[in-house]
């Protein structure tokens, strides 16, 4: 999480997020999807989650661009003729318009996952009137990898303590494979039933509205920079409308 | 005085032939605070979910019968759950946020709401935790997480399954207290307990459950301070059974003195551990820690909650790599070799032995360390067998783990770590929950281990320690702090 994001209403980047992935998508090409990647990884680094956004933008932006190019350029729409479907140039044009605006949207949503603490977040929704389930449901989503990632780490562990090998070559690791996963979906099964019981002892009703102990501010100048956003993407949409 | 819940139930039904309880009347008024006995198996869990209003809702259960919470509101009252690990509804990313979630559910206001976890969190004795990250907490640790959770939903009933089962001495006795503080401010308090010393003490009225159904009620004194005890897989409450045996051999003084032990100083060591550091990230948990047991002994290892007990048992395992110092089982360093390795010579047993168990029957559970470890079928097949013996569990073979009792759960788990004929083998809080068959099949488990090398049992048990190891080793602070071994 994010320190300098902290600061601020867990809104306003979410709606700026929005916005850039709007603006990579929807917005004028070929300016747009580089200035909402530009803008992003710029926002990211400025709140010191930069390292681990741009790792993320580059691992779902470069095996994409690579695989649309090497389709594109390469093999034969037909899958007949190999080498100069496509001028080169022309295949990394055509790669480049579907995998930068996908950076940029990884780039812009990944700032806002990496950096915002899950909790704050549904505590700000929840003040603008999300129901109890949708909050939980949005925590439970965004801590389901880490939440897995857990329990694995758990379940590795205890198949290490009884001399189960989880690690070496291809092989043991395939081999190490079924005593891990069954456990592995086991026990997130049982989790969930234990949490929906943890849940129901300390009165969660999912229709009913949560209060929060340390409530999330909102001040103007943040209301007036959400304005602000919401005006430039109602803009970006009104221009593709147009065009 | 104001009834707060009354319970009435000719029958409560697990699935369409399980009956857990039956015939049971029972009426909790405001400031009572009444104790549920049994052995494991009984019906105390049922009981104590029915009287929380559980039963049926998140729970699948049919219910013959009647329960009033005469107070209302929602929750109609506070529960904190035998395994502090499910109490958890991460909902809370801070112990003191996640301590809020029961009052925010309620709808209660923000400046309410504080005052009502720092309250809570006063009396569950977890201020100092405020800030920490649950999931990072001790078993001690987060069962004072779950009674100030429970607490803070202020409801007039409160019901406790097994809440010291991981408290160490010294917070069993804050925890009395609260008890106590919260029972005179008018709460009525449900407490269910293998800890029979705390009911002598704390409760008003005590049911007693055999079998699903009532064995006995009455005052403390009337149901619990009698030898035979009234159900001997129950057991007695420690000082009853100590007073009991002392008259029995004729003044001796120490009852629970095994005739026939040497002191273990005079073995050869087994375990050898100097100067260990170990941690978490930047936080230092053991600190320069030296410890060598004895061959042929049996330790428990007894501290604080967060001493640093567990730690030192990850580290040892190779689970918690160590920073500094040097651990060595008879002649072999364990340093350099990997968890997997170490399973040889060394079997752990965790705090929740279900994170432990995944085999489709018992029989396979105990065969995945010695297969894992290279022995021949038939071989693992006799080891198996015979660990199972040792804990009593020899006719389960065939039944799915997950269909046992947690407590049978933990014997399962003890065995398939002496399956594999570890040196050492270290048992974390191994008593939680077990009644008084239970901890005598852990007891049984441990002599057979002594043959072998040694064990370590990490406990707040002082009783269980007392009676089953040859002497304590205090850790505070991540070290060693004292040792006492009992003298023939």
């Amino acid at each position: 999480m994010s320190d300098a994001l902290a600061r601020w209403n867990p809104l306003t980047p979410l709606v700026a997020a929005l916005v850039l992935v709007v603006l990579a998508y929807a917005g004028p090409a070929p300016v747009s999807a580089p200035l909402a990647l530009v803008v992003a990884l710029a926002l990211a680094w400025r709140t010191g989650v930069g390292a681990r956004v741009t790792w993320l933008a580059l691992i779902v932006g470069v095996p994409t661009f690579a695989l649309l190019w090497l389709m594109n350029g390469v093999i034969a729409p037909d899958g007949a003729r190999v080498g100069g479907a496509l001028p080169l140039a022309a295949a990394a044009r055509d790669a480049n318009a579907i995998a930068l605006p996908l950076t940029a949207a990884i780039a812009a949503l990944g700032w806002t996952v990496v950096g915002i603490a899950p909790r704050r977040l549904t505590r700000a929704l929840a003040a603008r009137g999300l129901p109890a389930w949708s909050a939980y449901v949005l925590v439970a989503s965004l801590e389901a990898v880490p939440e897995a990632r857990r329990r694995a780490h758990e379940v590795l562990d205890a198949q290490r303590c009884r001399g189960v090998a989880v690690r070496g070559g291809v092989l043991g690791r395939l081999r190490s494979l079924l005593p891990m996963a069954g456990p592995l979906i086991v026990s997130l099964v049982t989790e969930s039933e234990e949490r929906a019981l943890a849940l129901d002892a300390r009165g969660f009703e999912p229709r009913r509205h949560r209060t929060a102990m340390v409530p999330i501010e909102d001040p103007g100048t943040e209301r007036a920079i959400r304005a602000a956003l919401w005006i430039v993407l109602a803009g970006i949409l009104a221009w593709r409308f147009i065009h | 005085m104001t009834p707060v819940l009354t319970l009435d139930i000719r029958r409560i039904r697990y699935g369409r032939n399980t009956v857990a309880l039956r015939d049971v009347a029972l009426e909790l008024e405001a400031g009572e605070i009444v104790g549920v006995a049994g052995h494991v198996g009984a019906g105390k869990t049922t009981l104590a979910l029915a009287a929380a209003g559980l039963l049926g809702r998140s729970v699948a259960a049919s219910i013959d019968g009647r329960i009033v919470h005469h107070g209302g509101g929602h929750p109609c009252a506070g529960f904190v759950f035998a395994n502090p690990w499910t109490q958890l509804t991460e909902l809370g990313g801070t112990v003191e946020e996640e301590v809020a979630v029961g009052p925010e559910n309620q709808g209660v206001p923000s400046a309410a709401i504080r005052a009502r976890v720092d309250r809570a969190l006063a009396l569950a004795d977890a201020t100092h935790l405020a800030q920490r990250v649950p999931r990072d907490l001790s078993g001690g640790e987060l069962q004072r997480v779950a009674l100030a959770s429970a607490l803070a939903l202020d409801a007039p009933l409160l019901v406790l399954d097994e809440p010291t089962a991981q408290l160490d001495p010294e917070s069993t006795d804050r925890f009395a207290q609260a008890v106590r503080s919260l029972a005179a401010s008018g709460t009525a308090v449900l407490i269910v307990e293998q800890n029979l010393e705390l009911l002598l003490t704390l409760a008003t009225r005590v049911l007693v459950l055999a079998d699903g159904a009532p064995l006995a009620t009455g005052s403390p004194s009337e149901v619990l301070d009698r030898w035979p005890p009234l159900d001997a897989r129950l057991g007695a409450p420690a000082s009853v059974e100590i007073r009991a045996r002392r008259e029995m051999r004729d003044g001796r003084d120490d009852a629970y003195a095994h005739a026939g032990r040497c002191a273990p100083a005079a073995r050869a060591p087994l375990l050898c551990i100097d100067d260990l550091c170990a941690g978490y990230g930047a936080r230092d948990v053991l600190r320069d820690l030296s410890l060598t047991i004895p061959n042929g002994s049996i330790t428990a290892w007894l501290g604080a909650n967060g001493a640093g007990k567990s730690t030192l048992a990850r580290t040892i395992m190779g689970l918690v790599p160590a920073r500094r110092g040097a651990i060595h089982l008879g002649d072999i360093a364990l340093d350099p070799l990997p968890v997997e390795e170490r399973a040889r010579h060394v079997g752990l047993v965790f705090q929740d032995p279900s994170r432990q168990l995944f085999s489709r029957t018992v029989l396979e559970e105990v065969m995945v360390a010695p297969s894992a470890l290279g022995y021949p079928a038939r071989d693992a097949d006799h080891r198996a067998r015979e660990a199972l013996e040792a804990v009593g569990l020899e006719h389960e073979l065939r039944v799915h783990p997950g269909d046992l009792s947690s407590q049978a759960q933990r014997r399962l788990a003890i065995a398939a770590a002496m399956a594999a004929g570890p040196r050492l083998l270290i048992l974390d809080e191994p008593t939680a929950g077990q009644d008084a068959e239970g901890r005598a099949h852990i007891a049984r488990a441990l002599e057979r281990q002594r043959e072998r090398g040694a064990a370590a049992v990490i406990t707040h048990d002082l009783a269980f320690a007392h009676g089953a190891c040859d002497g304590g080793v205090t850790i505070d602070a991540g070290q060693v702090s004292f040792i006492r071994w009992n003298t023939p």
